[in-house]
């Protein structure tokens, strides 16, 4: 057989086998997002543990300043446990080591599944032949072929990145959905329960409870105060406009989670190409 | 840290609690009714955010202690990561030593 043909049906033969290691980019996809999904509902979580914490302390000062206005003790004192944080540094601590897992979870799994880490097989593998050089058969095949075999290389290690990441997401994905939909469980659905139901109760029986009260108390002792009647008025609408913007921050981290189950449950059911 | 079932029972009777006073409050035309109950939300209130408290870290506990198939998974894939990559690298190195390895026999011959 001439040689050109020999390469020629040798490259032919290579083309098959390509082809059926073509590579899912949904998998690549789908940990990248998690892995952006994971990094900002932390950066997310770490905010609103802190402004909740925050707000919440503002609440217990206001508790505070009414019960000694109301009970006039001998000595009015300040304790620590007047002033509790809504969202203890240990708690805060243990969601900060679930997300630092996720995200390193996430992200190995975005690294074993990007093109480049398969595509560097594949330059090595073109590298090789071309040094072999013998392998094509006349100088004009050397091209096309070092080209063939590079994509070859890429195929299969992408093949076999993808093989792994799936079983790994496949084993995983029980534990994964158990712990995120844990969490978002934790910071809850609605005004009623988890972290959120807390936040709720915070505003609407205590922060604005309070300004109405005091609007209240103000308008009877001193109907004629309407600058101080209407800077309470602005304070009440102001909490009004932060609890909603609570209440829907804390919502928005409870969908990134569902998100990020949801594709992670989505990933563990895909067939490998 | 399961949080007792109790405290979770407590929690809800304090919420509903709350709201009946709240419903009062927002009902009396009483000054010193409306004072008494604003004082009494407020403390309820206290108590029912202390519970909750109590129940959010007792979540997060227990969510925390969940971690190990999370790390175990993620060792698996940097080991594979860490696989290609040195076979990537051994491909490249053998391209670099087969070309020494032609410059030598051209040197010599």
């Amino acid at each position: 057989m001439e040689k050109p043909l020999r390469t020629c049906l040798a490259m032919l033969a290579i083309l098959p086998l390509l082809a059926a290691c073509a590579g899912n980019p949904a998998l690549h996809d789908g940990a990248a997002f998690m892995h952006s999904s994971a990094t900002k509902a932390e950066t997310q979580t770490a905010d609103m543990f802190r402004t909740a914490s925050a707000e919440s302390r503002a609440v217990d000062i206001e508790r505070k300043l009414m019960a000694d206005e109301r009970d006039k003790p001998a000595i009015a004192r300040l304790n620590e446990a007047d002033f509790p944080q809504l969202v203890e540094p240990s708690t805060a601590r243990k969601w900060a080591a679930m997300f630092a897992a996720l995200r390193a979870y996430t992200g190995a799994l975005a690294r074993l599944t990007d093109p480049d880490l398969a595509a560097s097989v594949g330059t090595g593998l073109a590298s090789v032949s071309a040094a072999v050089g013998s392998l094509a058969d006349t100088p004009a095949m050397q091209g096309p072929l070092a080209s063939l075999l590079r994509d070859f290389g890429t195929a299969v290690a992408r093949a076999e990145t993808e093989r792994k990441a799936l079983t790994v997401i496949r084993a995983t994905d029980p534990a994964f959905g158990e712990l995120v939909t844990g969490m978002a469980e934790a910071l809850g659905d609605g005004d009623a329960t988890g972290l959120r139901g807390t936040v709720a109760d915070r505003w609407n029986a205590a922060a604005l409870r309070s300004l109405s009260e005091r609007y209240a108390e103000l308008t009877r002792a001193n109907p004629s105060a309407v600058a101080d009647r209407r800077d309470l008025a602005s304070r009440y609408i102001g909490g009004l406009e932060a609890r909603d913007a609570q209440q829907a921050e804390i919502a928005a981290i409870r969908a990134r989670l569902l998100a990020l189950a949801q594709t992670h449950h989505d990933l563990a059911s895909l067939k490998q190409e | 840290m399961a949080l007792n079932p109790q405290i979770v029972a407590l929690r809800t009777y304090l919420r509903d609690t709350i709201r009946t006073l709240i419903a009062a409050q927002d009902a009396t035309e009483d000054i010193e009714v409306f004072r008494r109950l604003g004082h009494q939300i407020r403390e309820m209130e206290h108590r029912s955010m202390m519970l909750g408290r109590l129940e959010f870290a007792a979540a997060s506990d227990a969510l925390s202690k969940k971690l190990e198939p999370i790390a175990a998974g993620q060792a698996e894939l940097d080991a594979a990561v860490e696989d290609m990559q040195k076979f990537g690298r051994l491909l490249q190195t053998m391209a670099k030593f087969l070309g020494m390895v032609d410059k030598l026999i051209d040197t010599l011959t």
